[in-house]
Order: structure tokens, then sequence, then C-alpha cells
């Protein structure tokens, strides 16, 4: 079903820095679990799998031509939201939010797959209105098309997640032609309306994690506590780290969540700020390397898929980071490639899948 | 890409500019990490470490006090506090039930305690040895031992105020707390890692790190003095019914304090039985109007500036006319001391001559002179709470406010300032800062730090202080001060009575007596200051409580001290001619004993004299005490009554309680051996002639 040229349209740059990102949180993961079950190696194979998983989804994802994800559109659309009901309903329950269903086999999180879907209906949505875009009423229509699972996600609840739809849609919403005014006073109403709506929404646990983060001496022991202690770990890894397994406040429990939400911790204690700057730099470039496929997309539905994924993974390093460093609240993002974690693994492979996808069928007269 | 209505041109340009965000984002997560890494990397990297490190404090040793000769004034011994790791604790329940009869401890209290999400938890703090051992057999998981300190003073009362008083972790007052950080010493720990859970680390290194025992103190104090003083202080308490009697006692040489005393006081070791304000180390705290004995300050100043000539005329009519207002001498009663010289108004201690003495200086040269011996500043001892006093600020000071500065009105001093004041009169001239603490030594006795005298300011030239010295001697020897005359010492010294100003004015009848002096005069070893504050008994003068007070202290000191007696001239004793007393009041009478030395106590209820002992006319040693029946409206003893009224004999001696009860027709029966302290029938009772009445005598010390 390949065209044999097609190959030599295969960004491996791209692949390449994936899986380099992929052994490195590997690693990380290795040593964060090292100490915290019977078999050592319980969570690196489980993540493991899930890579190997995620190479053969991404196999499956560019032998089909990504134009058919523009037809399927409106079924991937209404599939996704009824996912995420049924998230609400039969959902596993873990620390209060109802985010996973269980498969079985596996736990699926309705809401790592509800991005990638919507990266795919809002780039068919705006081609559909390519041109048009500086109108408002476009503009109103392209918020309603993701509000709609976005507040399904902020019903589980799971704050973290509804935002990266918000990132991903002034993006995509920006390289689709929309007026940089419109775009200014969309953010700027949000704010103002949306800010204290939202505030007044929240669960008392995400409104403390929102306020402990500009100073978490606040609450020490709660959410102040995990911001305290990653920023400990980290800054007492120094230069060059206390070396992998070295780590004392994550090997002593010191760090919480420390193969999850707080990897960039144990990262940053054990291979200093080289290691961290390091893995900081993989993502830039892995960000370059998408960006640069979506500037030789065939048409305007490549292109947008790109910036879309783009977007998704730079909010995601910039509020998972940003939250081990005390710059960014606590939201409970996964950093993409290194958390602990399968579908949100699976979900980020497909997604760079999905660009791979673009690139392999790029415009034939670019070069 | 083919676009219609915007061109790729613009969208090429928002890619770059949104990859140029994305890149910027990613510069600012590494210059926090930075940040966190390379420039507070060290802090975190300690706080990391101290995470893990907990630790069973060892508190450091509390130095010991000591007086000047080495007697240990305030001690520590260790004590054991029960400690818990709670998180090392299996069974808090049953641990609680273990513990609760050892310590006397409720079992839910005790629960609790072991159940508080702390990493340690003191149980209960300095038990005793036997205590700790029976928690020690026990052999409880989770519960330890940590070293502390107790403190103890010997000495109870004494010295209380100087001293102060440790609380559990620190000093609270006096010393303890001045010298908080010499004493207190460095806390030490034992330190054992542990990970976030609570739990010892296997390969966590236990580690000891030694407290450092506090500095020892050894006090220019002498115990011996002080003990002296506070005997006397006690007495005077009694014998006047005062509110508070307090003294100091300095090397006016060198500003070592040797006894700093006011009672009523306290005991340290149970502080909390006592009132927070017996705590206040009034002799440095308190301030108060001098009187005359701030009467010093104008003379020194006077002969300093040459203006004063001990035979000039002077002539005291009572009463002295300034800008109006019409100030009396204390002699005003009996037509004013007439004519006299100089010298008889320092003796004489007269306002007017005062008054004259501070016009002549002027009121620049006087506070010139105020200043310079230290009033309205802090002399600087090594107490807390020192006070500052109150004077008139300059643009205040009219002709009335000279006048009465002059000789110690309107001014406010604590005892302290008017101390170190004399000293500079009695040294050759320089005001001295007083100090307490002689020298610190470490735990084994190696000298650390050592005071030495410190000169303020230079205030007399040698001569003027030579002078005044030589005027206070008269004083003492010839004039108001005739009651602290001791035989064989050049004694120099002055009285001083103040009304206590309260409310707007002078309170009636709350006085303050007191007297300074030093001796010998010419070769100043001990500068000392009595003060008696509102006493409510016996003749309100100074010359009457508060000489005798310091002549009783000073014997005492200057024989402890092998101070040398001269043999005066006369190798006899002093006597005086009793003078006969019957028909004036309490007041004149003492007036008129003003410059005989002798000395006045009362028995009856009123104020006009009615009978005597010795007879007028008499001969006897100077400081005798005369014994006086005093009346309502001068009514005799009623000698032939059935009944009659018991007298207070508190703080007589037993001679005197034998003469008094003599006087009424009553009998004595004493127990013991001292003053008066308890009688039975009691006073201001009636009893039948005859009676006997029994009456305990008691040391003072005691």
């Amino acid at each position: 079903m390949f065209e044999r040229k097609l190959w030599r349209n295969f960004d491996y740059p791209l692949l390449f820095i994936t899986l380099a990102i992929c052994a490195y949180g590997l690693v990380i993961i290795s040593s964060a679990t090292y100490t915290s079950s019977a078999d050592p190696f319980f969570f690196v194979r489980r993540q493991l799998i899930w890579v190997g998983v995620g190479l053969l989804g991404i196999f499956l994802i560019i032998s089909i031509d990504y134009s058919n994800f523009s037809r399927l559109s409106r079924y991937l659309y209404v599939g996704n939201i009824i996912l995420l009901i049924l998230v609400l309903f039969i959902g596993r329950e873990t620390a209060g939010s109802q985010r996973w269903i269980d498969l079985g086999f596996f736990l699926l999180q309705p809401s790592e797959v509800a991005k990638l879907i919507v990266i795919i209906t809002l780039a068919r949505f705006l081609e559909l209105r390519e041109g048009d875009m500086d109108r408002v009423l476009n503009l109103f229509l392209a918020f309603v098309h993701i509000s709609v699972p976005m507040f399904l996600i902020f019903l589980q609840p799971d704050l973290g997640t509804s935002l990266v739809f918000l990132a991903i849609l002034f993006s995509m919403l920006f390289l689709a032609g929309a007026k940089i005014k419109h775009l200014i006073l969309t953010i700027a109403t949000g704010v103002m309306v949306g800010g204290p709506l939202l505030w007044m929404n929240l669960k008392e646990y995400q409104k403390m994690r929102l306020v402990v983060f500009t100073n978490p001496e606040l609450d020490p022991l709660n959410y102040g506590y995990q911001i305290i202690q990653s920023v400990i770990a980290v800054g007492s890894g120094q230069l060059w780290g206390k070396g992998l397994y070295q780590g004392s406040q994550n090997m002593y429990d010191f760090l919480p969540a420390q193969h999850t939400d707080f990897i960039f911790s144990v990262l940053g204690e054990e291979l200093g700020f080289v290691g961290a700057a390091f893995l900081i730099l993989l993502y830039l470039l892995l960000i370059y390397r998408i960006l640069k496929i979506s500037t030789s997309s065939k048409d305007t539905f490549g292109f947008l898929i790109c910036v879309g994924v783009a977007s998704m993974f730079l909010f995601q390093v910039l509020v998972n980071i940003g939250m081990a460093v005390s710059i960014m609240p606590v939201t409970g993002l996964p950093l993409p490639f290194m958390s602990y974690g399968g579908s949100s693994l699976l979900v980020n492979l497909l997604a760079v899948g999905l660009v791979l996808n673009v690139g392999l069928r790029r415009h034939k007269i670019m070069f | 890409m083919g676009k219609e209505g915007i061109s790729t041109i613009i969208l090429k340009k928002r890619l770059i500019f949104l990859f140029f965000i994305i890149s910027l984002c990613m510069v600012l997560l590494i210059c926090r990490l930075a940040w966190i890494q390379v420039v507070k990397a060290e802090d975190l990297q300690r706080e990391a470490q101290e995470q893990w490190n907990r630790s069973i404090p060892v508190t450091a040793l509390r130095g010991t006090i000591y007086d000047r000769h080495g007697r240990v004034l305030a001690g520590s011994a260790t004590a054991e506090t029960v400690v818990a790791i709670p998180q090392q604790i299996f069974d808090s329940r049953e641990t609680a039930r273990a513990l609760a009869p050892v310590l006397d401890m409720e079992e839910g209290e005790l629960e609790e305690i072991l159940t508080r999400e702390r990493a340690l938890v003191y149980v209960k703090r300095k038990v005793d040895e036997e205590v700790a051992q029976k928690v020690r057999e026990l052999d409880l998981a989770g519960i330890d031992f940590a070293k502390e300190s107790k403190r103890f003073y010997p000495n109870e009362n004494l010295a209380s105020h100087v001293l102060g008083f440790a609380g559990v972790d620190q000093g609270l007052a006096g010393l303890e707390v001045y010298y908080e950080d010499e004493l207190g010493g460095r806390d030490g720990r034992i330190i054992y890692q542990s990970d976030a859970r609570g739990m010892q680390m296997p390969q966590g290194v236990q580690q000891y790190i030694p407290s450092e025992p506090g500095h020892d103190l050894v006090l220019t104090l002498d115990e011996t003095i002080q003990f002296i003083v506070e005997r006397e202080l006690n007495k005077a308490l009694m014998e006047y019914d005062a509110k508070n009697v307090m003294a100091i006692a300095v090397n006016p040489q060198t500003g070592e304090v040797l006894s700093i005393a006011k009672k009523p006081d306290y005991d340290p070791n149970n502080y909390l039985d006592y009132p927070e304000e017996s705590w206040h180390i009034t002799p440095i705290f308190a301030t108060f109007e001098p009187g005359s004995t701030f009467k010093l300050v104008t003379l020194a100043a006077s002969i300093e500036e040459n203006l004063y000539n001990m035979e000039e005329d002077f002539y005291c009519s009572g009463s002295m006319n300034v800008a109006g207002s019409r100030i009396r001498c204390w002699t005003s009663h009996k037509g004013g001391h007439g004519s006299i010289d100089f010298l008889d108004v320092v003796k004489g201690s007269c306002n007017p001559g005062f008054i004259t003495m501070g016009q002549r200086l002027g009121k620049e040269d006087l506070f010139k002179y105020i200043y310079a011996f230290g009033f309205g500043a802090r002399t600087g001892i090594d107490l807390p709470g020192e006070g500052l006093g109150i004077l008139f600020k300059p643009e205040q000071v009219g002709p009335v406010e000279l006048a009465t500065t002059s000789f110690g009105q309107g001014v406010s001093v604590t005892p302290i300032q008017q101390v170190m004041a004399v000293a500079a009169m009695a040294n050759g001239g320089d005001l001295i800062k007083p100090y307490i603490v002689k020298e610190f030594r470490d735990a084994d006795g190696n000298l650390v730090r050592e005071s030495e005298a410190q000169v303020v300011r230079e205030v007399l030239s040698g001569e003027t202080s030579q002078m005044v010295s030589h005027i206070m001697e008269k004083v003492v020897s010839e004039g108001s001060g005739l009651n602290a005359y001791i035989d064989g010492y050049r004694v120099a010294g002055k009285t001083g009575t103040a009304q206590k100003v309260g409310g707007g004015g002078y309170l009636a009848g709350k006085n303050i007596m007191s007297f300074i002096g030093f001796a010998p005069a010419e070769d100043p070893q001990v500068l000392l200051f009595v003060a008696v504050d509102e006493p409510t008994k016996g003749s309100m003068w100074a010359s009457q409580i508060a000489a005798p007070v310091f002549r009783s202290i000073m014997v005492d000191v200057l024989n402890y001290l092998d101070v040398p007696r001269e043999s005066l001239e006369e190798d006899e004793i002093r006597t005086v001619r009793v003078p006969d007393l019957v028909g004036s009041s309490v007041d004149e009478a003492s007036a008129l004993l003003q410059d005989q030395g002798l000395l006045i106590k009362m028995v009856g209820e009123g104020d006009i004299i009615t009978r005597q002992t010795p007879k007028p006319g008499a001969v006897v040693p100077l400081q005798t005490s005369i014994l006086v029946y005093v009346s309502e409206e001068g009514k005799e003893v009623d000698k032939d009554g059935e009944e009659v009224l018991v007298p207070d004999l508190q703080g007589k001696s037993m001679r005197e309680a034998g003469e008094i009860l003599s006087w009424m027709g009553l009998r004595l029966n004493s127990f013991g051996t001292g003053v008066a302290v308890r009688q039975d029938p009691e006073a201001h009772t009636t009893a039948p002639r005859d009676t006997v009445v029994k009456v305990e005598f008691k040391s003072p010390a005691e």
C-alpha cells in the first residue's frame, strides 16, 4: 500500500528525536520507580510495551493517507463526544476525578485521545472556512467546536487537559488566518469574563493548586509541598546532577508522583542542569521538525494538523516543566514521552505519526 | 497552500513568529532551571539534606553564675527529657498506656502527643532521674531521651533580682536573660537520617553533634555583702512596714557592683509563685524624686565652678522667694536655719542655701553638670530593664524649676544613676560605668572575656572631688547624717527625703527616704545607697529611717572587707545629751534630733510625745535609740487603769520590747533572738495589767 517513493519523504529525524525522548523517559522512569515495587523494572517494562504499541500505531497511521481523516472528521468528532460522555458515567474514579475507561487490558483515557481528535476535526473545520477566518462568526463557531469536548473534560474534572484545548485552538486560529485583533480581544474577554467564571466553578483543591505556586510556603504540607519538594530536588541536582539512581529526594520518596507528573524533577535531581536543559533542547528540536514539516504540507489541513500537534506538545512541556520548577501551577499534565502512562504516550506517538503522515504526502513541487 | 484572502507570506511570518515564541518559552525554562540549579543550588542542596536529617536535641548545659569569690549563685544540673518519634511508634495506645503511670500523665493526652504528625515531640521535659530510669526500663519503640539542663538557685531569694531566672528553654529575667547568649551555649543534636515517611534510613548515619556548654559568669557581686545588705533590708522592711526597701553597693573606684537588693523579693526556683511586679529590678528600673541627695550635684558643680566658699555667710529665714513663689526650707516651722555659713548649708541641707547656689550656677551650668553626672542617660549596667529618669527640658526651666532642681525636686532619677553620680564625686571625679559581670569563663574554667573599669567621662577635678568628700564627711560626723556615723571610719554621706509624686501632685504620707554615702572618705572602698519606699511606721525622716539602715550595712561590710579602722583623735565613744522631747510632736522631735545623732523609736498611737526613755539630760552614746510613747493630744499612759492597750512591738529589739512593756505595766515572755516578729496578745487590743505578752524574736536574715 506504500508507494516506494513515499519513503523518500519520510522524516527520519522527527522519528529519531521522538524515540530519543522516549528512551530518555524510560531511563528516568526506571530510576523513579526503582524502589517502589518488588519488581524494579515493572514500570519500565510496561512503558516499553507502550512505546512498541505506539510505534505500531505510527506505522498504522502513516499507511492511511491523512486526507481520509479529513473526510471522517464528522464521525471522529461525534465518536469523541460519545467517549467523553461515557467516561463521565462508567469511568473509573481515581483521586476524585473520572478519567479512565477500563478496557480490561488497559485503562483508556478518553481525554488524551480527545486532544488528537480535536486537532484533526478543528483542522478540517478551519480548512473549510479558509480565507473566511477573519469573520467573527467563524471565530465563534470554532470556539463552539472545541468547547463541547473541552467542557466534558472539565467536568471529569481535568482542568489541565481542558486548557490544552485552548492552546491548540489559539495557535491553529492564528495560523488559519484569524485577525490578530480578534484573537487578542477574545483572550482579553476570556481572561476578564471566563477567568472569574472558571474560578467560581473550580474545586477547592484546584484553586489551591493555582494559588500556592506563587507562594508555596503558604501550604507546605499539601500542594505547596509538592512544589517545594520538586524545587528542592531539582535544585539539589546542581549542574551535573547526583547521578542516575542517586537522587536522594527521589529515592527517599520526598518527591510526589515522581514517575508521572513530576518525572522532570527526578531528571533534574539526578542529571542536573545539563541533563534537564538537554531534554528541553530535544523538545525544541521536536517542535522545530514538526513545524518544518508543516511548511511543506500539500494542503491547509495537513499544515494545521502539524501546528496543532506542535502547540499541544509545547503547552504540555511548558506547563509540566514550569510546574516542576515552580513557575506554573500544579495541573497534573504529563510530560510528553517522558511521564509514565499508556494513553498519553500512545496518543503522543500517534500525533507524531500524523505529522509524519503529513510529511510523507507532502506537496510534490516543494523542494 | 493556495490561500485566498490571506497571503502565504503573512502565514509564513506568523509561523516564524510562533516558533520564535516557542523558542522564547524554552529559553525561559532553561533560565529558570539555571536559577534553581546553579544560582540557588547550594541552598537547595542544604535544604534537601536537612530534610532527611531528623534530630534529637541535646540542650547545652547552662553556664554557672558565681559571685566574685567563686561561690555558686545559679547552677545547672542535667535532666532527662522524654521524647517520642511518632512514626516509629507501632501502637500509640499501648505506648500511652505503658507511659501514663510512670510519667504521671493522662493516657488520652499522651496518645495525642504520640500521634502528632511531627518528626519529634517532647513527651515530658526535665523529668527526675528515677522517672527516666523507669521509662528506660519499659524499652518502648519510638521513645527516646534528650538531655536538658535544669536551673537551680542554691541561695533561694538571695540576689534574686540580679540573677533573675531561666525558664524551660531560656533566661527570662535578670542576668539570666541579659546574658542569654553567653550562658545558653549551643545546643547539640543526635542526628539520624530518615526518608519522607520518617522511617530511619537503613544506611542513614547516626551522628552526634555535642552541645557546647554555656560560659560561666563570675560576678562582681559579693555573696557575703549581698547577704548583709539583704539581712538589713529585711529588718528595715519589717521595722518601718515599708512598701519597698532597696540598696545598691558599688566599688566607686571601678564601678564593680557589690550588691543590688530589693525587698520584698522572690525565690527564682519558684518564680511563678510570685507576682510579676516582684521580678522588677527596682534599683535600676524605678525612678524616684531624689530629694536632698541630689543637692550633692549642685554642691559639686558649684565647687568645680569656683562658686562655693564654705565660710561665706548665709541667712536662712525658713523660706525663699523665687519669681513670686515662696519656696520653703524644712526648718521653716522654727524660723529657718538663721545665720549660718555655706558649710552649714550643706550639713543642714538648707533649701534656700542650695537655691542660692543653683542661681549662682545658672540654668546652663547646673544642667551641664546634671547631664555630665549621667542623669538623663542610662548608666549601661549589664542588667535588663534599666530606667532613664526624667529631667526638665532646657526650655521648661524657669527660675522656679531651677530652684527646685537645685535641691532635688522636680527631677526623677534611677537609684543606679544617683549611685554612679556620687561615685564620681567619691573617686576623684570620673563618671564610670557600673558592671556586674567581671569575667566570662568557658566550661574548662579558661578566661574568655574580662570586664574592665570604664570611664565614661571626667566630671570633676581631683580637688573638687576631695572637697565634696570632705563636706559629705562633715555631714555625717556633724550634720544630718550623724545617724550613719561609724566610730573609727571616715564615712561621707547625705540624707534624702522626697515625697512621692502621683496624680499631678505630691502624695501626702508617701515618702522615699534615702541615704547615700561611702567609706572611707579619703579612699572609698564601698559606696552604698539605701532607700526606704513608703515607710508607714516611725518618724518620716531620712535621718531616722535610712541613715541607720545605711550604718548597719556599712559597719558590717567594712568589717568584712577588713578596711582598717582609724583611731580618731579622741579615742573615746562620742556621747550626746538627751534633749527633752515630751510635749513635742514626732516631726518636731525628729527635726530637733536631726543633728544630734539620736534615734527615735515610737510606741503608741498619736503624734504627741508623752514619755521618753532615757530621760532628758542623760548623756548617752551616739545613735542611741530614744523610746518615746506617743498618744493623741498628749495623754499620758494610763497607769492606774485596769486595762491597757497592747503596743505594737514588731521590729523592736528584745531590750526595747522589755522597756516598752514595762511602761505599760505589762510583762515580757520572749522566744528566740533578733527582732520582734510576732506577739500575743496582738497589738492594738486591750489586756489587763500585768498580762504576760509572748513575743517571738527572729534574726532578720531568715
